[in-house]
This record gives C-alpha cells, sequence and structure tokens, in this order.
C-alpha cells in the first residue's frame, strides 16, 4: 500500500496552511464568495488524499467518498436552482 | 465458518466439473466434507496458523475502514444539508448574513482554522511514527493533537462569551445590534447550531485521541495501530468540516 511519505505530509501541510492565509487576505481584500468556497475544497481535497489516505484507501472506501462528493453535488444542485428560481 | 462455506459450496452444479465438496481456505487450507456426514476434515494445511490469523486481521482491518468512512460520510450529509439551509437563508438575507461574518471575531476564526490545520498534520504524523513502531514519538504528537483540540475549544467559548454579552444568543432572547438588520437573528442561530455541532464532534475527536493515546502508552502495536489509524481519519474529517465553516462564517462578508 503506498501510504503518504513524511514528505507528503509536510507538503500538504504547508500547502493547506498557505491556502487559509490566502483565503484570510483574500477575504479581506473583499473576494467573492465562490473563490474562498473553492478554496476550502481544494483544502479539504489535499487533506482528504494525504491526511486521510484516501489515495491509498481500499476501492470500497473510495467509492463511499465518491458516493458522498455525488450527493453532496446533487444537493448543491437543488439549493443552487432554489436560490435562482425565486 | 469452514462447516458453512462447505455447505454453500456443495451447492455448486455438478456441471462445472470440480470437485464441489472440496473447499479452499483463506490461508491455503483445503477442507473436505466428511464421506460419513459427520463434518469436515482437513486435507491440506500448507499455510500456518499465523497466515490464516493474518488474513482475518486484514479481513477485519478493512471491515473498520469501510464502517468508520460510512460513519463519516452519514455524518457529512448531515453537515452538508445544514450548509443547504445556511446557503437558502443567507440568498433570503444577503445584507444580514454579510454583516454577521463581519461582526464574528475574526482573529479566533483565523486562529483556530491555523492551529487546527497544524493538528491534522500532527494527528497523520503520530500515525505514520506509530505504524513504523515509534510509540514514544507518537504519543507525543498525540499529545499535541489533543492540546490543540482543547485550544480550539476554549477560544470557541471565549467568543460565544462574547456574542452572549452582546445577547447575541440562539432563541426568543436575542437581542442583537439593530444594525445587524433582520436576518441576523437566523444567521446567528445557524451559526451556534452549526459551530456548535462541529464543537461537540472536536470533543469527542479529543475523547478519541485520548483513548487512543493511552492504547499507544499501553499495548503492543498489532494492538493499536488501526484504532489510531481510524481515530485519525475521524480527526481529519472534523477538521475539514471546519475548513467549511471558516468562510461561511467568517470570511464571506460581501453579499456576491
Amino acid at each position: 500500500v503506498n501510504l503518504p511519505s513524511r514528505r507528503a505530509l509536510v507538503i500538504a501541510v504547508v500547502a493547506i496552511e498557505l491556502l487559509a492565509i490566502v483565503a484570510w487576505l483574500a477575504s479581506a481584500a473583499g473576494a467573492p464568495s465562490a473563490l474562498l468556497l473553492v478554496v476550502a475544497a481544494i483544502q479539504v481535497a489535499i487533506g482528504g488524499a494525504v491526511f486521510m489516505e484516501l489515495g491509498a484507501a481500499h476501492p470500497a472506501v473510495r467509492v463511499a467518498a465518491a458516493t458522498l462528493l455525488f450527493m453532496i453535488a446533487l444537493l448543491c444542485s437543488g439549493v443552487a436552482s432554489d436560490v435562482a428560481m425565486r | 465458518v469452514a462447516i458453512a462455506v462447505a455447505a454453500a459450496a456443495r451447492q455448486l452444479p455438478d456441471a462445472a466439473g470440480v470437485d464441489a465438496r472440496r473447499v479452499r481456505l483463506p490461508g491455503g487450507v483445503v477442507i473436505e466434507e466428511d464421506a460419513g456426514g459427520a463434518g469436515i476434515v482437513v486435507i491440506e494445511q500448507p499455510a500456518t496458523l499465523e497466515a490464516i490469523e493474518r488474513a482475518a486481521t486484514a479481513s477485519r482491518a478493512h471491515a473498520w475502514r469501510l464502517a468508520v468512512w460510512l460513519l463519516i460520510v452519514s455524518e457529512a450529509l448531515l453537515f452538508a444539508a445544514l450548509f443547504a439551509l445556511y446557503t437558502g437563508y443567507r440568498a433570503e438575507y444577503p445584507q444580514a448574513f454579510a454583516r454577521g461574518v463581519a461582526h464574528d471575531v475574526q482573529w479566533i476564526g483565523g486562529i483556530n482554522t491555523l492551529i487546527l490545520i497544524a493538528s491534522s498534520f500532527a494527528m497523520a504524523f503520530a500515525v505514520m511514527l506509530a505504524r513504523a513502531g515509534r510509540d514514544a514519538a507518537a504519543s507525543r504528537w498525540l499529545v499535541a493533537v489533543i492540546a490543540i483540540g482543547v485550544v480550539f475549544v476554549a477560544l470557541k467559548l471565549a467568543e460565544w462569551i462574547v456574542h452572549a454579552r452582546e445577547g447575541l444568543v440562539l432563541g426568543p432572547s436575542y437581542a442583537g445590534p439593530q444594525e445587524l438588520g433582520r436576518g441576523a437573528k437566523l444567521f446567528f442561530t445557524l451559526y451556534f447550531l452549526m459551530t456548535g455541532l462541529h464543537l461537540l464532534h472536536l470533543v469527542a475527536g479529543i475523547a478519541l485521541v485520548a483513548w487512543a493515546l493511552a492504547r499507544v502508552r499501553r499495548g503492543p502495536p498489532s494492538r493499536h495501530v488501526l484504532a489510531l489509524e481510524l481515530v485519525g481519519v475521524y480527526w481529519n474529517f472534523v477538521d475539514a468540516i471546519w475548513m467549511f465553516l471558516w468562510p461561511l462564517f467568517y470570511l464571506m462578508k460581501g453579499t456576491s
């Protein structure tokens, strides 16, 4: 099993911390909400792949994670259509 | 188990051209139904008992990993529903929500985010060390995770106290400043509900890390590596939820 190395963990934490600082600064500069949520999604994707070891997980676990993403995408599209049609 | 497997194998059609009474189990053991109907007999036993135990342990570990991920999926859907609620109300009251976000204690949200990310790293690092058999070092990193968790809880409670002093509380006692506008009550209701639910998860996470720490200090590696790995997945999930709560309640100050 190809588990994350020490180097991968360090790179991941530095990247996520930097993205957090970027989001904080962008918020102070009046960045749009969508951009801030995209940054959050990237942070979670890095954390999921490296810290939660999804990259090396059993296919059954990856299917569970993919199903979660699909359900959240469905929920988001439902909310977006609700807001758009008001 | 062997009897059940042999019974199931017997139901295979004879046309398959295999000896339906003979079954190979994980680990290389071959068993056969006793001709006298008294049970099963072992035909081959090339593998050691350790090999069979290893196969069983791997199977149990997989089942536990899948169970924890299913728990995470269900928890994530709960939070996703609350995010959807937030989005719906924010679309209804964009000004009030933007003012509510700006009213939250920014430095507490920011510091909590930065330390929680550090705790994710500490947790993953502890798991890596435990897998390598370096339990003493893993224990130190787990203590760091617990300490960060406690600081997060303390800062969050401090922020709640600041809000409560301004009248920004849940329910009919809400008496927030008028300039926050209509919808501010909804914003702070969601704020307390979602950050409170996250806080509950974090406190549970601290308890689980403390339990894993006790196991690391007490038992042999074979007994605690999987437990530590699963606690680590849960802890990182709680951190991932905060990655979305932070922009919702501290960063999204505009109405766009």
